[in-house]
């Protein structure tokens, strides 16, 4: 099986980084980033002066303010919605480029099983994106040095394995979506709404009381699906079994789904 | 090594194949022949487990297409029609990457990738970028991609298609150099080129073989009457008629009549199973007439084609 897939990824690999799209996504998202960044440790710095001059001053009360949950928080859901954004350019290419140039054709027809392709293919997306986790290291460095170490190291390690899972999720859909189209724009397109949705489902208002079968709240089962509901405790510095298994289970669900688009073509009908 | 029995494909109600059968043999050359949308592309699809037929068996080295897929898929060699390659790589770089595909390692896929290179004339290219090379060359890298690591079959979907009459010759000898040591199933629509490089052809017509045989064979079974000129000096009447003396033959026609007794042509007809031409010679020849030419005018592959090609277009309307 290795064997199969090592040459698959490989040359997904040098193709990512012989085309400009990944350049131009990786940059932008960087500089992005680094522009929030700067506005968040502003923001903290604000909020501390003010909270100093609170503590001299009339206004007692003031809740502690927290660097974790600030700097490390609002970096995580920043990260992780931009990723909503980057992934679908990371995997629209996969499948549907292969199917608009018709080396699909030769490539299933080397002695390869699908299920190698597949992987070849979703590993090589993912370590796109885990390369982009990774430059954002910078950030809880940077902090960690500014602050003397003040943030809190575990929180940091849990929000970053939640990134990776999320990540690892979202490049599955992606994988799946460009897998049934042989557009790329399309692939793209449908990677963000789907992902979006996902994002979303759990955080609308549907309104109370409304029941599937007189028993389930929607809502419930909603805020079960959605991927933000499942990744906003990983920021907290939670990691719960059930949100580790709601991204693996997503990660598992949309590469089986893939893997039966890629074998339908053999089916006999 | 192929054999294909009444194999069927249906896209939706659409039938591209129908009742396909055929056998190949082991270092033989099949060619594919066949108008546009025939259903040639559709049968090597079905032979390499791209597509599964709606109906019907197919194996490759004693292997079901179907059921074995990945065993057929490790003995053959593959150029589709439409030559994808992979733009941002190198020459050397994707056959490389093809050859690990197929299961080559290391050196053994290295080795697998100078051969390609050196049997279809890419040295010159190795380097380049395959979004940087001409048409021709494409062409070439794919029949080198097809061909790394010496699979027992080749399937060629139009292989000389988008050639130079020079690269043609060249791409034709490869092919033809296979014979024996190769398996090779190509399809084309150029006629002289399944003449020139196949033992066997198959004609396809909408789907179902309506011919087949070798090319010298299909030619013979076409024909209703074989035609010679003649061109003789002499008595033009007299000629014919000394011609028409011949045992065999069923029609003498003067195509040109020379006012003095210059040289003047005929046509003759006979039926495909005599050969009246010796005698045809001598009557001349005692009746005190000159000699001066006699050629039999051959159906070409193009004639045949277009026969059984337009008698199945009759069929069909009728
Ligand atoms: N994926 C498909 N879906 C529906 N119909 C198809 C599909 N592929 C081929 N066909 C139809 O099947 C028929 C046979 O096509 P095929 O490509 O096998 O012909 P061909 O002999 O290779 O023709 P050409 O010489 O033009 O390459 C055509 O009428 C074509 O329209
Ligand atoms: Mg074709």
């Amino acid at each position: 099986m290795l064997r199969e897939i090592c040459p698959v990824y490989k040359r997904e690999m040098k193709a990512y980084f012989s085309s400009p799209a990944i350049y131009v996504a990786l940059g932008l998202f960087l500089a992005f980033v680094g522009l929030q960044y700067h506005y968040i440790i502003k923001y903290f710095v604000m909020v501390s002066q003010q909270k100093m001059m609170s503590q001299e001053g009339m206004y007692g009360g003031m809740p502690p303010i927290n660097l974790t949950e600030i700097v490390v928080g609002s970096m995580f859901g920043l990260i992780n919605f931009l990723m909503l954004l980057v992934v679908p350019i990371f995997t629209m290419r996969l499948f549907s480029e292969e199917k608009r140039l018709g080396t699909f054709e030769l490539l299933v027809t080397c002695p390869l099983r699908d299920w190698s392709i597949l992987l070849g293919k979703y590993l090589a997306a993912l370590t796109v994106g885990l390369i982009t986790l990774a430059f954002c290291l910078v950030y809880p460095i940077t902090t960690q040095y500014i602050s003397g170490g003040q943030a809190e190291n575990s929180v940091i390690l849990v929000s970053y394995l939640g990134l990776v899972l999320v990540v690892a999720a979202y490049v599955a859909f992606g994988v799946f979506a460009s897998s049934v189209t042989e557009n790329q724009m399309l692939s793209a397109i449908l990677t963000f709404v789907g992902l979006l949705s996902f994002y979303l489902v759990g955080r609308m208002d549907y309104g109370k009381g409304a029941m599937l079968f007189g028993k389930v709240e929607w809502a419930d089962i909603f805020s079960a699906l959605c991927a933000y509901t499942h990744s906003e405790p990983f920021s907290k510095g939670m990691l719960a079994l059930p949100d580790v298994a709601f991204f693996l289970m997503f990660t598992v669900f949309f590469l089986i789904i893939t893997a039966k688009i890629l074998e339908a073509r053999r089916w006999r009908v | 090594m192929i054999t294909v029995e009444k194999l069927t494909k249906y896209y939706g109600e659409f039938p591209a194949v129908r009742d396909v059968s055929f056998q190949v043999g082991k270092g033989e050359i099949l060619g594919f022949l066949g108008p546009n949308g025939a259903g040639k592309t559709t049968t090597m699809r079905i032979l390499t487990c791209y597509t599964p037929a709606t109906s019907g068996k197919a194996t490759v080295a004693g292997f079901d297409v179907f059921t074995q897929s990945l065993e057929v898929r490790r003995r053959i060699g593959y150029l589709p029609e439409n030559v994808p390659l992979y733009n941002e790589m190198t020459v050397r770089g994707y056959l490389l990457f093809m050859a690990e595909a197929k299961g080559h390692r290391g050196a053994a896929a290295r080795k697998a990738v100078e051969q390609a290179i050196n049997e279809c004339g890419l040295a010159e290219v190795r380097n380049r970028l395959i979004a940087q090379i001409s048409r021709g060359f494409r062409q070439r890298v794919s029949l080198g991609q097809a061909v790394l690591g010496n699979p027992d079959v080749l399937i060629l979907d139009e292989p000389t298609i988008g050639l130079d009459p020079r690269q043609i010759v060249e791409i034709r000898n490869l092919i033809k150099n296979m014979a024996g040591k190769r398996t090779v199933i190509l399809s084309t629509h150029i006629l002289p080129e399944v003449a020139l490089t196949c033992q066997k052809v198959l004609v396809i017509h909408r789907g179902r073989i309506v011919a087949s045989g070798t090319p010298d064979e299909m030619i013979s079974n076409l024909e209703a009457v074989r035609q010679t000129d003649v061109i003789a000096r002499g008595a033009p009447d007299a000629i014919a008629t000394a011609l028409r003396s011949a045992a065999g033959v069923t029609n003498v026609r003067i195509l040109h009549k020379s006012p003095v007794d210059g040289p003047s042509e005929f046509l003759v007809e006979y039926a495909p199973g005599k050969d009246p031409r010796g005698d045809m010679a001598r009557a001349i020849t005692q009746g005190g007439h000159a000699l001066l030419e006699m050629r039999t005018r051959g159906l070409s592959l193009e004639d045949v084609f277009i026969r059984i090609t337009a008698g199945e277009e009759a069929k069909h309307a009728a």
